[in-house]
C-alpha cells in the first residue's frame, strides 16, 4: 500500500507542474486484459472484479455507467459477384464523451472523420452502406484522484466477442506526449496491482500510431473513436 | 426536409434587391463564398444510384464542411396547390476529410461549383428562412476555384429555403410564399423545375428602390 501512496502522490505532483488545458480533452489509453485461453463469461466477471479491487486500493469513487457503441457498416452492392471500387469495411462509433457526434474509422486508408450524430440518419437516405454487427463497450466509470477510469466488458452476441478492457483517462493534460510517462506510471503501477491478483494474463495498450491518421497531438474524441476501432481489431 | 424556392435575377438588380432584403429581413447580411463538390455512387453501390453535396465554406478563417443529401421530392394533388417545393434534406456537419471519406466509400466527383453572394437567415412565424443570392461559378479544372467563372454571366440565382418536417411544412410554405410575394415586382420566385426567368416590372422596381434610397441603378 504504500507503494500505491507514493506513485498516486508522485502523479499528482505531476499535475501541479503541467496545469490543465482548457477547452481541449483529457488525454486517455486504453488497455485490455489479454488472457491465454478464451475467455468466457465467468473469467471475464472474475477479471473485471479483480481490476476493481485493485483501483479501489488506489481509494476510486464509484461515477456511474457508461456506453460507447461501435457499429460495423459495409457496402450495400447490388450485385454482389461484381468488383465494386469502394471500402469493404467502415467502422462506426458512437461515445458516450460525445453523445452530439459520431465517428468513422476506415483502415485502410488510415482515415478517422467526425459528423454529426445524425448522420445515420444520412446514412440511411443514401443506401449505399447499411449497417451489420455491433459491439457495446459497457461498464461503470472511477474517479481516482486525476484519472478517470472506466472498466467494463466488450460484447457482442453476433461476434461471439467477450473481453474485459478499461480506459484511463488523465483528466489534467491534453498532449499525448506529455501525459505518456504519466500514463505509464499509472499502468506500471495497475500491472503491479493486478500481478499480485494471481490473475492469468495482462494488460495489452495498442499504439493506434494518431500521427498516420492526420490526428495532432492535442487529444479528441476522435482520437478515442481510433483507440476503439483498433481495440476492436484485437479481439476478432 | 425543407421547403423552397428559386428565382433569378439580373446581377444589375441585385443591389435593388439587397436593399429591399434588407428591409424586409431585418438582420444583417452575410457573405457567402461556398465551394460545393457534387459526388455520385460508383456502380453497382447501392441498390440505386445516390448523390451527395460537400460544402466547404470558404469565407471563414477556418474552412467549415458539411455533407447534405437531398432527396426525393413530395408528390401528389397537395404537393401540387403549394408555391413551393417540398423535398427530404438531410446534412449534417463533417471534419475536413470528407472529400477522401467518400472517395474511399466509393463516390465519384462528379463536377464542382464556387457559390459566392449574399444570404440573409431570419425567423418568419414557425419557419427559419434563409434566403441566398448568388452567383453559380464553374470551375475549369479540378479544385481550381480561382479559375471560376460564372455559369451564367449578368445572371444571379435566388434561392429561398426553409426547413420544415412532416407536421409543420404547410405552414413552412405558407410563411415561405408569404414573404416571396413581397419579392415579386422584383424577380419571381417558383418551385425549382418552373423557374420563369425574369419579371417585366424588375427594372422599374429597382430603379424605385435605389431613387428611395438616394442610389441609382444602370
Amino acid at each position: 500500500m504504500a507503494t500505491v501512496k507514493i506513485v498516486i502522490n508522485k502523479i499528482r505532483q505531476s499535475k501541479n507542474r503541467e496545469g490543465a488545458e482548457s477547452g481541449a480533452m483529457p488525454v486517455k489509453w486504453l488497455l485490455h486484459w489479454k488472457n491465454i485461453s478464451n475467455l468466457d463469461k465467468k473469467m471475464a466477471e472474475d477479471i473485471l472484479s479483480e481490476m476493481l479491487k485493485s483501483i479501489e486500493r488506489m481509494y476510486a469513487v464509484k461515477e456511474g455507467p457508461w456506453k460507447n457503441t461501435l457499429s460495423f457498416f459495409h457496402p450495400n452492392l447490388k450485385d454482389l459477384k461484381k468488383p465494386t471500387v469502394c471500402a469493404s469495411e467502415c467502422l462506426g462509433l458512437s461515445l458516450y464523451e460525445d453523445p452530439e457526434k459520431f465517428f468513422f474509422v476506415l483502415f485502410p486508408p488510415k482515415l478517422v472523420v467526425e459528423v454529426d450524430s445524425n448522420y445515420s440518419l444520412l446514412m440511411n437516405h443514401l443506401g449505399s452502406y447499411k449497417k451489420g454487427n455491433f459491439i457495446h463497450f459497457e461498464g461503470t466509470r472511477y474517479r481516482c484522484g486525476d484519472f478517470r477510469l472506466r472498466l467494463g466488458f466488450a460484447s457482442s452476441v453476433s461476434l461471439r466477442i467477450k473481453a474485459v478492457f478499461m480506459e484511463i483517462e488523465y483528466l489534467p493534460i491534453s498532449s499525448i506526449k506529455t501525459a505518456e510517462p504519466i500514463m505509464e506510471g499509472f499502468i506500471s503501477l495497475l500491472k503491479l496491482l493486478m500481478s499480485q491478483t494471481g490473475i492469468p494474463g495482462n494488460f495489452v495498450c495498442h499504439d493506434p500510431k494518431y500521427a498516420e491518421f492526420e490526428l495532432p497531438d492535442q487529444y479528441s474524441s476522435m482520437h478515442t473513436a481510433l483507440q476503439y476501432s483498433y481495440l476492436m481489431t484485437q479481439l476478432i | 426536409m425543407e421547403c423552397t424556392m428559386q428565382g433569378v435575377i439580373e446581377t444589375q438588380h441585385v443591389e435593388a434587391l439587397e436593399t429591399l432584403l434588407n428591409g424586409l429581413c431585418a438582420v444583417p447580411k452575410e457573405r457567402v463564398r461556398v465551394h460545393e463538390f457534387f459526388l455520385k455512387s460508383g456502380p453497382n453501390l447501392g441498390s440505386v444510384s445516390s448523390e451527395l453535396q460537400l460544402l466547404c465554406d470558404i469565407g471563414q478563417s477556418t474552412p467549415s464542411w458539411i455533407v447534405r443529401h437531398i432527396g426525393g421530392v413530395m408528390r401528389g394533388p397537395g404537393a401540387d396547390q403549394l408555391s413551393v417545393v417540398v423535398r427530404t434534406m438531410v446534412q449534417s456537419s463533417i471534419s475536413k476529410n470528407a472529400l477522401r471519406f467518400f472517395y474511399y466509400l466509393g463516390y465519384k466527383l462528379e463536377y464542382e461549383t464556387l457559390k459566392t453572394g449574399f444570404a440573409f437567415n431570419f425567423q418568419r412565424g414557425s419557419a427559419k428562412i434563409s434566403i441566398t443570392v448568388i452567383t453559380v461559378n464553374k470551375i475549369p479544372k479540378l479544385h481550381a476555384i480561382d479559375e471560376a467563372v460564372p455559369v451564367t454571366p449578368g445572371m444571379q440565382l435566388v434561392q429561398v429555403t426553409a426547413p420544415a418536417t412532416a407536421d409543420n411544412y404547410g405552414e413552412v410554405a405558407a410563411s415561405i410564399t408569404s414573404f416571396c410575394d413581397h419579392l415579386s415586382p422584383l424577380l419571381y420566385l417558383s418551385k425549382p423545375s418552373n423557374t420563369t426567368g425574369i419579371v417585366p416590372t424588375a427594372e422599374a422596381t429597382a430603379a424605385s428602390l435605389m431613387s428611395n434610397t438616394g442610389m441609382k441603378t444602370f
